[in-house]
């Protein structure tokens, strides 16, 4: 495969080093206690964990829920360039590429950053160097005039091609949205390339993949057909490659008449009765919110029970940068809903636990 | 007009009494135009009172959607899905006529979007930040509904004002002045008669007498 390393990687040490890391993450006991407390005390518990070194390196510039959530973020992007750092070898190749979400993140970030005219400083605030792409790579991106300069400098580094007719419809004056929604099919597109299925648990670690991109699929073909989006419009932004969702089934899914029509399709999934519930509200109450948490929850749940079946591989990784990314979004969550006066059992029920 | 100033002619009476019918007219005219206006603030004032209360009702939803993006997605996604659309809502301003009374007459058409137009990408970005957009597109719109509603109430309050005082100057200071000024000139005019008829009276009893001198 191309552009994939030869060399094993480093298993042993590497999942040593996340079952370490993955014991002082926040255990299920901890959320209740941090409903039950204000602002301050969250601040305060913070500080005595392993964010202390984050909170207190930002203290001086923010306050408050700010502190919190930059601290959290800082966290994540810290701990996240951690694990790629110690990866070795094939391990490395597949952890970095999975994290490459990161660096479309924050290429949107400084792509939205230049199209709306927003200052250097702002941008820079936005980022979240948690991939591969370090602060350097992205503040000599956010240095360049305008997005086109941008998109070109990607291209010319060589590991992303954009295709020609995006970039003349936005040269055209068009929104960057399609170009957004060609970075994630190229995300999942290169993902699923970087995975040698030779080994059983990187088989597994594909299947996780696929599952991702079906609930990605399913994410998109729900909201856009709550919003009666035409079904040839809907196809565009299916992603292929699904383990359950192939694209003639998405495609089939898009051209249903209504929203209720898919909702009763969704129950020939094989994991529909994980997110049934979460579904059939969003059938009575026309809120997608819980059946997106209950997707969520489902790739939480479907990750921790790979990473159980091999433990010297790349799934127990994995499912620590998911476990980790779930704590980092439970905190901002908390925090969030606590400065914006929300009711603890309304927090309670945006949390992944 | 003070009455002592008009001229007691029959010409200036003439004058006055076809104005106090032009005032009257015109009186009467002003009175039911505030009428109107009044009866058309009332109908103003209802849409007024639905109008805020939709505001605060789509604020208060708008903001708890808002809270939940920043929550569940953090400020920094919500910040740079905001950074994705650079235009702005555009309002076409016409104008329209309430009895007379040009009123602002505002039309949008670029403010609601569907997932597609907003400018980022569909596939990466949360529900929490759709509802977010969404509620406050519904917000912007019931503001500028509000703005046109609040324009229109304004602008009759201070005509029925206007209305309200020409009114009042004619019914209390123009008719009776010139009502005043019409029995003045009535008055000199029937004096000035009575004049003349006891000159006449006079004239005619020196002639008379003149007459029985040359006689005698």
């Amino acid at each position: 495969m191309k552009g994939q390393s030869l060399r094993r990687g480093n298993y042993e040490y590497a999942t040593t080093r996340v079952k370490a890391k993955k014991s002082s993450l926040l255990t299920k006991d901890n959320y209740p206690k941090l409903l039950m407390m204000d602002l301050n005390e969250i601040g305060r518990f913070m500080g005595e964990t392993k964010y202390k070194v984050e909170m207190t390196e930002l203290a001086t510039r923010y306050s408050g829920v700010d502190l919190i959530e930059l601290g959290v973020s800082k966290n994540l992007a810290r701990t996240y360039r951690e694990v790629i750092s110690f990866c070795t070898g094939d391990l490395r190749d597949m952890v970095s590429t999975y994290l490459r979400r990161w660096d479309f993140w924050n290429i949107k970030t400084i792509l939205r950053g230049k199209y709306s005219g927003a200052s250097l400083e702002e941008i820079q605030e936005d980022l979240v160097p948690a991939g591969n792409l370090n602060e350097e790579s992205l503040n000599s991106l956010i240095s360049l005039n305008t997005p086109r300069e941008v998109l070109d400098a990607l291209t010319a580094k060589g590991d992303m091609h954009i295709p020609e007719e995006l970039l003349a419809n936005f040269e055209k004056g068009g929104t960057l949205a399609p170009i957004e929604d060609y970075f994630d099919k190229f995300y999942y597109e290169r993902l699923l390339a970087a995975v040698m299925p030779d080994t059983k648990p990187k088989r597994d670690f594909l299947t996780l993949i696929k599952r991702e991109i079906d609930i990605t699929n399913l994410r998109t073909l729900l909201k856009l057909k709550q919003a009666n989006i035409p079904a040839e419009k809907i196809r565009t932004y299916l992603i292929k490659g699904g383990r359950d969702l192939d694209l003639a089934e998405l495609n089939r899914l898009a051209g249903l008449e209504t929203f209720d029509q898919l909702i009763d399709e969704l129950s020939k999934l094989p994991f529909y009765n994980e997110i049934k519930e979460g579904v059939e509200t969003a059938k009575q109450t026309g809120n997608l919110s819980e059946a997106m948490l209950a997707l969520q929850h489902y790739l939480v749940s479907e990750s921790e029970k790979f990473s159980h079946m091999y433990p010297l591989s790349v799934l127990p990784v994995i499912d620590f940068l998911i476990r980790k990314r779930i704590e980092v979004d439970n905190l901002r969550i908390i925090a969030r809903g606590k400065a914006s006066g929300m009711q603890p059992d309304a927090i309670k029920k945006l949390l992944v636990m | 007009m003070a009455a002592r100033e008009v001229k007691p002619t029959r010409s200036e009476l003439l004058e006055i009494k076809k104005r106090i019918k032009l005032t009257k007219s015109g009186y009467k005219i002003l009175k039911m135009k505030r009428d109107g206006l009044i009866i058309e603030f009332f109908k103003i004032l209802e849409q007024a009172k639905e109008v805020r209360m939709k505001i605060t009702k789509d604020y208060e939803l708008a903001m708890g959607k808002i809270a939940t993006a920043n929550a569940v997605d953090g400020t920094i996604a919500v910040k740079s899905a905001a950074f994705a659309l650079r235009l702005h809502p555009e309002i076409t301003l016409r104008s329209k006529n309430i009895m007379g009374l040009v009123v602002p007459e505002i039309e949008t058409n670029s403010i609601k979007s569907t997932i597609d137009q907003r400018g980022y990408g569909v596939i990466g970005t949360s529900t929490h930040i759709d509802d977010a957009t969404a509620a406050f597109e519904s917000l912007v719109e019931t503001l500028v509904q509000a703005a046109e509603i609040e324009t229109t109430m304004k602008k009759l309050l201070d005509e029925i004002e206007k209305t309200k005082r020409r009114v009042n100057a004619l019914e209390y200071k123009v008719i009776p002045e010139l009502e005043a000024a019409e029995s003045f000139i009535e008055l000199r005019l029937e004096e000035m008669e009575r004049e003349n008829t006891f000159r006449l009276k006079r004239i005619k009893d020196k002639a008379g007498a003149r007459e029985v001198e040359t006689a005698s």
